[in-house]
């Protein structure tokens, strides 16, 4: 804060005196925060020792033996989880805070260390055979029932790509669209399905007030796979029409709840996927009039103009509409 | 001179100083109504996302206009400079309607107004350049520079700011080298630390001043960046490939005349950096300082590798989480004036949880069924202790 701004605000009478003094007194004795250095370095010294001891590792495997390093990825695991459960707070169905700074950190390890050992078992020694399912299926159940019991965001979310390995579908941002074959028309029926678990599991943690803050998580995965598996269907899986109703179905939904809950971030992502579709049919359709020379070219860039004209007024009056609470 | 309205940009200040002072509960929301009613804000800024959305759309349209009346110009057949022209008058033309969002529409920061400034100013480059036929870098840095400049100082734009920077060293650097040939190459380090160091205090100077209050925090961001470049021009490594680079010379077998003075600058400046942060509690000291370290390492690396990488990672990430541990230890308490307690106002990064979405990123499992099994230290993969698993 900057006492200059406040001392003319209380000279032109807009502010009390008490004020004033509140803002001058804090300002006077401001700590610096080095928070986020600290936390940074921390970061970078665990993504560095564990890349170290994992080459390290890898180089001397011969020497080493794969059950010694089991045995310590056990060990690590189990008493990371041992930290937590000690440490941890009391349950609570609300908010709970981290008891200590490393905390967090240390749960996250203890999650991390358990699917490296499911995965690393069944690598090499193919503990659970051909059971793939089993093989993410128990570090799923696991990653959820930590992130419940101690209340961690991103071991949510560490849950929730498990749950979708287990779907058969990679769900994290850059593999998305990279990893998935999505000509596969099983592939996009199980990502809808899926994504409609999601919705509902965010819609349920609400109504049910049990863990309220996960909802954005869930909503935020479920979203986004939602609109992209429809968006699959409509340029890969044939009868576009349809598709195309079914993405105005997402759509509204999103945008219902983009309303009510005044999310601008749920209402650009369902503006800017329906927009993709939008063009796609655009397109689709001007391109059936392929032989009535370059007028349907003229009109794609005319369309792509004027379209994108007004979702640019559509974004701003529903800017203003939504902007007496101002939130995410 | 600056094309928002400045009583606005004044009024927009004030109300971000009443919101910080409400969420340190250091006045009432009643204080924080009247001030709105007495200092209002006309000014069109979404929110984030809105902006965002708003920017990409800008793009789209402003780019698919140029496609169509590209296309309605070819298909009527035209001469070669066309399509020179025709950028340079998009360009212009970018700006007059930016000119009009800012003035009739009253956009600041709105993604529209952001939008239509780097495309104008890039559309009007390329033509520009593309115009010019062979030109040499000097001119194009000094072509560069004058947009920018301009564009700086009429729409207060933070990254305009530092692309005038940058284009501004690069005017530099030409300019003795063709000016004073080989003398030129030899003083070019020394020239570009010179004009740094001068920057740095010319904009510490311009900082304390009320008139240009407006342009502050592309000022805090170019301070940054001198440090940053009076680092890089007194890097051992960055000289001796531009030494190399200049005058030719065969590159294993050949050694940097004064290397004694560059490997200290080298070693000296983020370790000055982060004791004068520290000393003086000031945030991009630290930040700059704490980069360049890591920059430090990997010059050192490249010429004396002691230790295999995995040694150095290792011991790397023992001491670091070993500082870092002992500090949080010793700031529970706040001492000397520091904290390891966060300030007040969430952070971006905890309202969207990107935390939450980059571990997933990292640690996520592999593909699915269809992948054969989990595949030893492939990367993300799940499996074994191969590769920064968090």
């Amino acid at each position: 804060m900057d006492p200059q701004v406040f001392k003319q605000l209380h000279a032109g009478g807009l502010i009390s005196d008490d004020s004033l003094q509140r803002v001058e007194a804090l300002e006077k004795s401001r700590l610096f925060s080095l928070h986020w250095e600290l936390k940074a370095l921390l970061y970078l010294g665990v993504v560095l020792l564990s890349g170290g001891l994992g080459i390290l590792v890898y180089k001397n495997i011969e020497t080493i033996g794969h059950r010694a390093i089991l045995i310590f990825i056990a060990l690590v695991c189990a008493g990371c989880f041992y930290y937590c459960i000690r440490k941890k707070s009391p349950f609570s169905v609300h908010k709970v805070g981290p008891p200590d700074a490393f905390f967090d950190y240390i749960l996250l390890l203890a999650c991390l260390s358990f699917l490296t050992f499911i995965g690393y078992l069944q690598f090499q020694y193919d503990f659970f055979g051909d059971k793939y399912g089993l093989a993410t299926f128990i570090p799923m159940l696991v990653l959820f029932i930590s992130a419940y019991y101690f209340d961690h965001i991103g071991v949510l979310s560490l849950a929730i790509t498990n749950l979708a390995a287990w779907a058969g579908i990679a769900i994290t941002p850059t593999r998305i669209l990279k990893d998935n074959a999505f000509e596969d028309s099983r592939l996009i029926y199980t990502a809808l399905v899926l994504a409609a678990t999601l919705v509902l599991a965010g819609v349920a943690t609400e109504k049910r007030n049990i863990k309220k803050h996960f909802s954005f998580t869930y909503t935020n995965f479920g979203g986004h796979l939602a609109f992209i598996a429809g968006l699959a269907g409509l340029f890969t899986l044939g009868f576009y029409p349809l598709w195309f109703l079914a993405l105005l179905g997402i759509a509204w939904y999103f945008y219902q709840q983009a309303l009510k809950k005044r999310s601008f971030y749920f209402l650009v992502i369902t503006v800017l996927y329906s927009y993709i579709a939008l063009t796609y049919v655009a397109i689709k359709i001007l391109s059936v009039m392929g032989p009535y020379g370059s007028g349907p070219l003229y009109l794609g860039f005319m369309y792509l103009i004027l379209s994108a004209i007004g979702v640019v007024r559509f974004l701003i009056s529903h800017n203003q509409k939504m902007k007496t609470h101002d939130r995410l | 001179m600056i094309a928002y309205n400045e009583k606005d940009l004044d009024n927009l200040h004030i109300r971000d100083q009443v919101e910080k002072a409400i969420a340190e509960n250091c006045m009432s929301k009643e204080e924080s109504a009247q001030v709105s009613a007495v200092h209002p804000v006309a000014f069109y800024t979404p929110n984030i996302y809105i902006r965002i959305g708003l920017f990409i759309l800008t793009v789209v349209i402003v780019t698919f206009s140029f496609g169509l009346l590209t296309l309605i110009v070819f298909s009527s057949g035209s001469s070669d400079g066309a399509i020179q022209a025709l950028l340079i008058i998009a360009g212009l033309a970018c700006f007059g309607v930016l000119e009009t969002m800012i003035a009739k529409k009253r956009h600041f920061q709105s993604g529209v107004d952001d939008a239509l400034l780097w495309m104008g100013a890039a559309l009007l480059l390329s033509g520009i350049y593309w115009s010019s036929g062979r030109i040499s870098p000097l001119s194009l840095s000094l072509i560069v520079f004058s947009i920018a400049l301009i564009c700086t100082l009429r729409y207060i734009d933070r990254l305009m700011a530092l692309v005038a920077f940058g284009a501004l060293l690069a005017v530099v650097f030409y300019f003795v080298l063709e000016s004073l040939g080989t003398t030129g190459k030899i003083i070019a380090p020394f020239l570009l630390m010179a004009v740094s160091i001068t920057l740095y205090f010319f904009c510490s100077s311009l900082l304390k001043k009320e008139g240009v209050r407006h342009y502050h925090s592309s000022l805090v961001l170019i301070r940054a960046a001198t440090l940053v470049s009076f680092y890089l021009a007194g890097n051992y490594f960055v000289v001796r490939e531009m030494t190399i680079q200049l005058f030719d010379l065969p590159s294993p077998a050949f050694h940097l005349p004064m290397g004694w003075l560059f490997w200290i600058l080298t070693l000296t400046t983020p370790l000055f950096y982060i004791y004068r942060g520290l000393q003086k509690k000031d945030t991009t000291f630290l930040w700059v300082g704490l980069a360049l370290v890591a920059a430090t390492i990997c010059t050192v690396r490249h010429y004396y590798a002691i230790l295999p990488i995995e040694g150095a990672m290792t011991i790397g990430g023992i001491i670091l989480i070993a500082i870092a541990y002992a500090a949080i230890q010793y700031l529970k308490i706040p001492r000397h004036g520091f904290t390891y307690k966060e300030q007040t106002g969430k952070h971006v990064i905890e309202l969207l949880h990107i935390e939450s979405i980059v571990i997933s990123e990292i640690a996520a499992p592999p593909g699915g069924p269809s992948s054969e099994g989990i595949k030893f230290g492939g990367g993300s993969g799940g499996g074994g202790g191969a590769g920064g698993q968090f």
